[in-house]
């Protein structure tokens, strides 16, 4: 699932200036989370690759913690890329680069709705993969009609008692 | 009317005194830092790795039959490893700007350098928080009474580990949070000082540590922006739910540079952050 060619984050800094990648998730209720993660921030979410050999890292690769993809976990980057939209992707990274978490000191407009990907709508109606609830709780037995002499009184005025 | 000639400062120039320099140097605008009040720190980490080990939850329902023989139960641990990276900072000091400078430039510059470092510091511990993987979620709106018990009940709900519950938050969270249950009124303040004294607390830039409401500690910080107009505070036991290892605290080395006058400044830390154990943070979204 998802790919791995395509840079599934967004490059910010912190107040001295050195690099800090914002990764954007979902969480499995559709709530999407901007995750950073550096080499001095060891995410509980995004385990990141980095490639320390210059002063400057360089994120190379993220990697959802074990066990948070089958609960319903993503990158936001590869939902998108499920949808055969990575256009939009670009413009919600573009969007991400306008907001005060790249520095921005007024809020802009919240990202469109109808622009996310299919994925969140999904988890928000509860209706993605590790939301489907087990099958009702189903008594064929209780659910025939009722015999119409269940109670004393019925059965006394049927004569059966 | 034309001035008056005699002794001003034009015809006695030579005279004039230059500029009068305060020996108090106003600081760098930042919001205060609360790493050091509320992170688990081990502040002097020897081995490459730090590792914070917990107990698992570890549950026994077996019944003993009479004269049977009682099964074996296993005890697990996981753990979070934290692993640590050098923040440098690095600058020339003239030899030009030491002799002529009012104030001992050398010292302010590893002060200064140690500011950056620390506010950096403060900045990155609380970056975990969009790390947490429990989530209470008002984006767009405003933390109101309703939506913060909710989340404390959440919270609660995770198990969290004992120890004094907190909240972290964004300067407008927190004023949401005082002023909801200053609205609140007579029920929440019928016993002045017992019940919160966040409503009449000190207004003082330097403290970040806000009072108390509902028996919650509130800490104002440069908490991490959440999307457009949101931040993410949270609710987390102190000093047991983010965590900051540090390798080397604070320490700076000056090297003489070749063919050049003055010195050079380099100012490090080396430190990791992590998040301690989950169920000892949640995350509110709200305004920001």
């Amino acid at each position: 699932m998802g790919t791995n060619n395509i840079e599934k984050w967004v490059v910010a800094s912190d107040p001295g200036e050195r690099k800090l990648w914002i990764v954007p998730v979902t969480n499995p209720q559709g709530v999407i989370k901007y995750v950073r993660v550096s080499p001095h921030v060891q995410s509980g979410i995004v385990a990141g690759v980095y490639d320390e050999r210059a002063m400057d890292p360089r994120l190379v690769a993220v990697q959802l913690k074990a066990g948070l993809e089958d609960a319903g976990w993503a990158f936001l980057a590869d939902l998108y890329a499920e949808d055969g939209q990575l256009v939009a992707w670009a413009a919600f990274q573009k969007w991400m680069r306008s907001t005060p978490m790249l520095g921005a000191t007024e809020a802009p407009k919240p990202f469109p709705e109808k622009y996310l990907p299919s994925g969140i709508a999904e988890r928000k109606a509860g209706k993605a993969d590790h939301q489907l609830e087990s099958d009702d709780i189903v008594i064929p037995e209780m659910d025939d009609p009722r015999p119409a002499h269940s109670s004393k009184r019925q059965r006394r005025a049927a004569g059966m008692d | 009317m034309a001035a008056n000639a005699g002794f001003n400062k034009t015809s006695q120039n030579d005279l004039v005194e230059g500029v009068q320099i305060d020996q108090i140097i106003l600081g760098m605008n930042a919001q205060p830092r609360v790493f050091q009040d509320v992170a688990w720190i081990a502040p002097q980490v020897t081995k490459p790795t730090w590792r914070i080990a917990r107990n698992d939850l570890i549950t026994v329902n077996a019944t003993l039959a009479e004269a049977d023989e009682a099964s074996f139960t296993s005890f697990t641990t996981s753990g979070v490893e934290i692993t640590p990276s050098v923040y440098p900072v690095r600058s020339h000091v003239s030899l030009e700007l030491q002799q002529d400078s009012a104030v001992d430039v050398l010292s302010k510059a590893i002060a200064d350098h140690a500011e950056v470092i620390l506010n950096a510091i403060d900045a990155n511990l609380l970056a975990n928080i969009s790390s947490a993987t429990n989530t209470s979620d008002y984006n767009g709106t405003a933390l109101d009474k309703a939506k913060f018990e909710a989340a404390l009940l959440a919270f609660k709900k995770q198990k969290p580990n004992p120890g004094p519950i907190i909240f972290v938050g964004g300067y407008k969270q927190i004023a949401d949070i005082i002023g909801a249950y200053g609205d609140a009124g007579g029920a929440v303040y019928g016993v002045p000082g017992v019940a919160s004294n966040a409503v009449a607390g000190r207004q003082d830039s330097s403290i970040y540590y806000r009072g108390t409401v509902a028996g919650i500690d509130l800490f104002e910080a440069a908490v991490p922006a959440s999307g457009g107009a949101d931040v993410s505070g949270a609710f987390m036991v102190k000093n047991r739910a983010l965590a900051l290892g540090f390798w080397t605290m604070l320490d700076y080395k000056l090297t003489d540079p070749a063919g050049r006058v003055g010195v050079e400044l380099m100012t490090y830390s080396r430190y990791g952050s992590g998040i301690a154990s989950q169920s000892n943070l949640r995350e509110v979204i709200s305004l920001a």
